[in-house]
């Protein structure tokens, strides 16, 4: 083989590589034993409303997407709910005031407190996730408040975090070098037992884009995949059958 | 031989090196020369003020944002929606705009928000918003006049836009630098580059962009004191007591002692507060209002209990236990027979568990605050409390705690019998005790008290079967 040949070739395979690379969501997912032994089943869940965040980086400094975010943040909550839906999970919304006789505004202000809450564990969950197999994280069991913990077996936590990079300022890390300037986004999926605000599963999906960003309009075919592989990882809804027969 | 191979290996990689080295200080050159006289002219546009401002397309994103931010707040339900809240903040604000023309594209707007930190911020089209955390914190209605006062003098000298002006020319300023101080080849063109910029700003703007945006190039101190000076004219004029603003200050200050968190609210990155109480007072000593009316701290605590309320539950959330008996203390202190309050603070000392009233003295070195502050990332508030219990002051704190929250709820159920929230408490407190029958009464009469439909029902119904199993005591069929 010539020299041109396989310089063309080591291109060719470094190129289907990078491609694949770029086109692959990355995921990882972590959980109690209660729901991989079975112990624990998740067929009914509460939406918590989804939070996206997309930041943009550009040459004149940061800029917040708020628009975007928007369109991101319902994407996500769609993706997720749909994925859900397809798995046999039933879906109540988190601000559902069902048969209760709780007021919009007292719901509202009780799924800030949640969030809240949340926040107060996502430090060390974000950083230790596998201690959800030891039983570390909990919200505690306020999350029985929401009038549609009654009727789930889980509350659903969905986050995004992204940041869009300009041209210019993706031009400029080449030169610069040393820092990434490539757009991200990861997709953060928690689930909270509905009565004790245990947290038992948390799923991330990370994606990485050196060009374009399909991320923030093409939700399906970035996360799709990936969102599948942990809900069947975690045997959410029919999942749970599905190993069992093959069991 | 192979060494001498390596050798020229070496010097041809070197070579070519310096030849890259070379295109790269060219393409430099040419992206200096492109931009700093940009960067420069933009410098001199910071000496605009709000008497010369006109808008540019740059203002009418910053317009367009600001009100996508109110929308933000509104969806995500951040901003309290109290009728009586409102009319009250309302009724200050318009008394502190008085009848100045009001900007061009601006609408006053003054709203509360749903959040612990204790922030007051004005958005460039008008909207004023102080938090809860804030609210709860000051005393007064000239305190909450005075920061109204500071917020709309932003507002009214366009602070906002001239900002964003600035901060964007000095961005694209530091992506030069940035380029500058990487692509120098190591030790060649560090001492010219020092020359143009500074050793301050090469070497911070190594470390971080922001900083330098921050600290070098200064975050608008002038403004801040302008903002100040006009916030305290404005007070004045509309017969407020002007001291109320050195007393917000101090309060702000003694306040960021009682929890040790990441974020340092609002005022951290303005001029020192005590330089901004020393300006306050100075000001008020020599200006005093036409006829400043009585401050009346009751009817102000009553105006904006609803905020002051919700504040303790999401302080309770958040970990800052501390924060949460302090401004329920203050609310009972005012109105001692209100057992709602009572029974806010009972919940807030048994918050607190294990740790103390106050920051102990080690806790309020710096030595103290950043080991603190680690280890309250680094646990969970259970971890806290277990590591907390297990040395004596500990148990002692708990101890007290305990004992000070079951006597302000049984306070509470003396002036008001009926009152379930002192029982579900009471239920609470005993089931962390592990006095299961004791908890199990408890939340028995919380239950009988209660509609059905409340929101808290099942959650106490399932605790009640909890701690009847734990006691033994047979269940009971509902």
């Amino acid at each position: 083989m010539t020299l041109k040949l396989r310089l063309l070739a080591i291109l060719g395979a470094a190129g289907f590589l990078t491609a694949g690379a770029l086109a692959s969501t990355p995921s990882w997912s972590f959980e109690n034993s209660k729901i991989t032994s079975g112990e624990f089943q998740i067929r009914n869940v509460c939406m918590m409303p989804a939070e996206g965040k997309l930041s943009k980086v550009t040459m004149k400094g940061g800029q917040g997407m708020s628009n975007e975010s928007d369109n991101w943040t319902t994407a996500l909550e769609n993706l997720v709910e749909a994925h859900l839906k397809t798995a046999g999970v039933q879906i109540i919304e988190a601000t559902d005031r069902m048969t209760s006789g709780a007021s919009d505004d007292e719901i509202r202000q009780v799924i800030l407190q949640l969030n809240q809450k949340y926040e107060g564990v996502a430090n060390q969950l974000n950083r230790h996730p596998k201690d959800i197999r030891k039983s570390r994280y909990t919200l505690g069991d306020d999350a029985a408040l929401l009038p549609c913990a009654a009727k789930s077996d889980v509350l659903v936590f969905v986050q995004g975090e992204g940041r869009v990079t300009s041209g210019g300022k993706k031009a400029m890390g080449m030169l610069v070098g040393g820092r990434s300037n490539t757009s991200y986004a990861t997709l953060i999926l928690t689930m909270a037992d509905a009565k004790t605000g245990e947290i038992l599963a948390f799923a991330r999906l990370a994606n990485a884009e050196s060009f374009g960003e399909k991320f923030v309009d093409q939700t399906e075919s970035v996360y799709g995949k990936a969102l599948d592989k942990q809900l069947s990882r975690l045997r959410i809804g029919m999942y749970l059958e599905k190993k069992k027969k093959k069991h | 031989m192979g060494l001498r191979v390596d050798a020229s290996r070496v010097l041809a990689r070197w070579s070519i090196d310096r030849r890259n080295a070379c295109l790269k200080c060219a393409f430099l050159a040419l992206v200096l020369i492109v931009t700093i006289p940009g960067a420069v002219t933009g410098a001199q546009e910071l000496d605009k003020t709000a008497a010369d401002f006109h808008f540019t397309n740059v203002d009418n994103q910053v317009l367009q944002d600001s009100n996508s931010i109110d929308q933000q707040y509104l969806k995500k339900g951040l901003v309290m929606q109290d009728p009586l809240l409102q009319a009250y903040l309302d009724s200050i604000g318009k008394r502190i705009i008085g009848n100045r023309p009001i900007p061009e594209q601006v609408e006053f707007k003054f709203m509360v928000l749903r959040d612990p930190m204790v922030q007051a911020f004005a958005l460039p089209n008008g909207s004023v918003y102080v938090t809860t955390g804030l609210l709860s914190l000051l005393e007064n209605e000239s305190q909450l006049a005075a920061v109204l006062g500071h917020e709309t003098a932003h507002v009214f000298e366009r602070h906002g836009y001239l900002e964003n002006r600035s901060i964007r020319k000095k961005a694209l300023t530091l992506n030069v630098l940035q380029i500058v101080a990487s692509a120098s080849p190591v030790g060649a063109n560090l001492s010219q580059s020092v020359q143009l910029f500074g050793m301050a700003v090469q070497l911070g703007a190594a470390v971080s962009g922001a900083i330098i945006v921050g600290s070098v190039f200064g975050y608008s101190r002038e403004k801040e004191h302008q903002a100040d000076s006009d916030g305290l004219i404005a007070l004045s004029s509309a017969s407020y007591d002007p001291t109320a603003m050195a007393r917000s200050f101090e309060l702000l200050d003694e306040d960021s002692s009682l929890e040790y968190e990441p974020i340092r609210g609002f005022y951290r990155d303005h001029p020192k507060l005590s330089e901004r109480r020393e300006f306050a007072l100075q000001y008020a000593s020599t200006h005093k209002a036409d006829k400043p009316e009585a401050d009346d701290k009751k009817t102000y605590a009553d105006s904006v209990s609803a905020a002051a309320c919700y504040e303790i539950q999401l302080d309770l959330s958040s970990r800052r236990e501390r924060t949460a008996v302090d401004r329920a203390s203050k609310l009972s202190a005012l109105f001692p027979d209100n057992p709602k309050y009572t029974v806010l603070l009972a919940d807030s000392y048994r918050a607190l568990g294990a740790r103390t009233k106050l920051p102990s003295p080690d806790e309020r070195t710096r030595h103290g605050q950043v080991e603190h502050r680690k280890e309250y990332f680094r646990m969970t508030p259970e971890e806290e409390q277990k590591r907390l219990v297990e040395n004596a002051e500990g148990q002692a704190a708990l101890h007290d705690n305990e004992a000070t929250a079951e006597q302000l709820y049984r306070s509470a159920l003396q002036s008001n019998p009926n009152y379930a929230d002192a029982h579900r408490g009471l239920g609470f407190l005993f089931e962390g005790e592990g006095k299961y029958s004791d908890a199990a009464t408890e939340y028995q009469s919380y239950l009988s008290k209660v509609a059905g439909t409340s929101m808290d029902h099942l959650r106490i119904e399932r605790r009640l079967a909890a701690v009847q199993k734990l006691s033994g005591t047979p269940m009971q069929s509902r």
